[in-house]
């Protein structure tokens, strides 16, 4: 049977599956009746220093989907503390913070920072496609060892709820799960963005400022599903699925497929309002 | 900002591109003041999957017009919707153009940029002196000439083909309008990027003229809570669009 409501994991209860993914509602300060009424909110990806973000343009609609590039733009982890954070405390659901590091030390300094109580859960985010640079050609999450190493140095730093946020490209999950559980993650979240691009064919050359983006939306759900049921399958671990969830059928497919909690993303930038009336639908 | 079903009231093809629709939207138009918009959910299955940006171009009592030029999928689908369909809205959106009183004003638009405009002139007509700058591809397309005969002091038009006014880009005729140029206070101009790039990069004697652009960016959510609609600010970063515009002064940001 599936779980629909109460959902205790650890030392945190989610009052309904749905969580509103990262990139796709701004800190959690906007819009706060759709987020007092959902399981959860997880913050834009925050950085120990300020991103500009990537060029435009930083969106492309694909055929069910959406290819996007905005590169983690955010004013930074101390700006987040200063002027964001407090316009939170009063969220009435889970604040889950996600960072986004280039090394180990960056990802350890972000949580000795974000240790401030209002804030629920840490998802760490390894698999952020618009983020490369020239040190970094490959993410964290394409590598089990530096995944171990990312969370379980986070694990070391923090007794706060940690979720890992898997990719699926390039890299079987199975292997950067098993190492995000081994070094003491409390849940996964399955999957970010996929690769991919769009390219001008007037021009041709790449339409997003990014040249690259992560594409996301209904597009990617029978991939993002199979991802979650594979790994569910074989590891010991709650998943958070996540992957162009538009409909309470889709969350229903996802708990089924083995995910605790599911995270909606694609679907708030049609209509920022879809996680309340998804949780409707699933209501019945 | 709401989430509201509007009704269509009225759907009209103007030129075999370009379609205006009137639509029951008693909550958002209410709210709506010269330079907002909204997002229009041009489907309920989800393809297309992201609503459409649109500008609002006319509100009358409880109702709100959009005018937009057929150019990919989202807007072939929304020109062939029937009077008495809904359409999922968002809005108003963005922040209203700041209101001024007894200047000269200038409005430039190029092809379907004309749009905002309408909503602009409307409201600032009474209190201000208004001369419009309109330039499209042909006569066909010089379109609402008829609403803006009476809210305008004068109206300068130009066309591609020279088919109505004066033949070529509408901007050598603004930037040749010294006069007009130099009483004018505010200068609002909607359309191609290029257009309004030009405008905003042009030399001219004129320092007391402070320009506004009516911006355009792919767009996703409209609401400020993806980060991808951003236009370059001229320190450091971006704007968005969507939440810090559409309407911005042309000498913060560079296009």
């Amino acid at each position: 049977m599936i779980k629909t409501s109460d959902i205790k994991i650890k030392n945190l209860t989610f009052k309904n599956p749905i969580i509103l993914a990262s990139g796709t509602f701004s800190f959690g300060e906007k819009f706060i009746s759709v987020v007092n009424k959902v399981g959860g909110v997880v913050t834009k990806g925050v950085t120990l220093k300020p991103r500009k973000g990537n060029p435009c343009p930083r969106i492309y609609e694909t055929n069910s989907g959406i290819l996007n590039s905005v590169g983690l733009e955010n004013p930074g982890v101390d700006l987040f503390c200063k002027e964001i954070l407090p316009k939170l405390e009063s969220l009435k659901t889970n604040l889950i913070v996600n960072i986004a590091g280039n090394s180990i030390l960056e990802y350890q300094n972000l949580v000795e920072i974000l240790q401030h109580s209002r804030i629920d859960a840490l998802e760490i985010n390894v698999s952020c496609p618009n983020i490369k640079d020239k040190q970094n050609s490959h993410m964290i999450g394409q590598d089990p060892k530096l995944v171990y190493k990312v969370v379980s140095s986070v694990r070391k730093t923090t007794k706060k709820f940690i979720i890992t946020k898997l990719t699926a490209n390039f890299v079987d999950p199975l292997l950067t799960g098993q190492a995000a559980v081994d070094a003491g993650t409390d849940a996964i979240c399955l999957i970010n963005s996929l690769y991919g691009m769009a390219i001008d064919t007037k021009s041709g050359k790449p339409f997003l400022g990014g040249i690259t983006g992560g594409l996301t939306g209904p597009a990617i759900k029978p991939f993002a599903l199979y991802c979650v049921w594979y790994v569910a399958s074989k590891l010991n671990i709650p998943i958070i699925g996540c992957g162009g969830i538009t409909n309470a059928n889709d969350i229903k497919e996802y708990l089924y497929a083995g995910s605790k909690l599911v995270e909606i993303g694609s679907a708030n930038l049609r209509n920022p309002y879809a996680g309340l009336e998804i949780l409707k639908e699933l209501r019945g | 900002m709401i989430r509201e079903s509007a009704k269509i009231y009225n759907i009209k093809k103007v030129t075999p591109e370009i379609y205006s629709i009137w639509l029951n939207a008693p909550k958002i138009a209410k709210q709506t003041k010269p330079g907002q918009f909204i997002q229009t959910q041009v489907s309920d299955a989800i393809e297309p999957f992201l609503c459409r940006p649109l500008s609002i171009a006319d509100v009358q009592n409880n109702k709100l017009r959009i005018i937009f030029r057929v150019r990919g999928k989202g807007t072939e689908l929304l020109k062939e919707k029937q009077e008495g369909e809904f359409l999922d809205l968002l809005g108003p959106l963005g922040n209203p153009v700041k209101p001024v009183k007894n200047k000269n004003l200038i409005l430039c638009a190029g092809g379907i940029g004309i749009a905002p405009l309408l909503l602009l002139a409307k409201n600032f007509s009474k209190n201000n002196k208004l001369y419009l700058f309109f330039g499209a591809r042909n006569k066909q397309e010089l379109i609402l000439l008829n609403e803006f005969k009476l809210l305008c002091e004068n109206i300068y038009l130009t066309t591609d083909d020279g088919s109505k006014g004066k033949k070529g880009l509408i901007t050598d005729l603004l930037f040749s309008s010294n006069n007009l140029l130099k009483k004018a206070k505010y200068l609002y101009t909607a359309g191609p990027t290029d257009m309004i790039k030009k405008i905003a990069n042009v030399q001219l004697p004129i320092a007391n003229l402070k320009l506004f652009g009516f911006l355009e960016q792919r767009m996703g959510c409209g609401c400020g809570i993806c980060f991808t609609c951003g236009v370059k600010r001229k320190d450091d970063g971006y704007f968005r669009v969507c939440t810090d515009g559409p309407v911005f002064d042309l000498s913060e940001i560079e296009l």
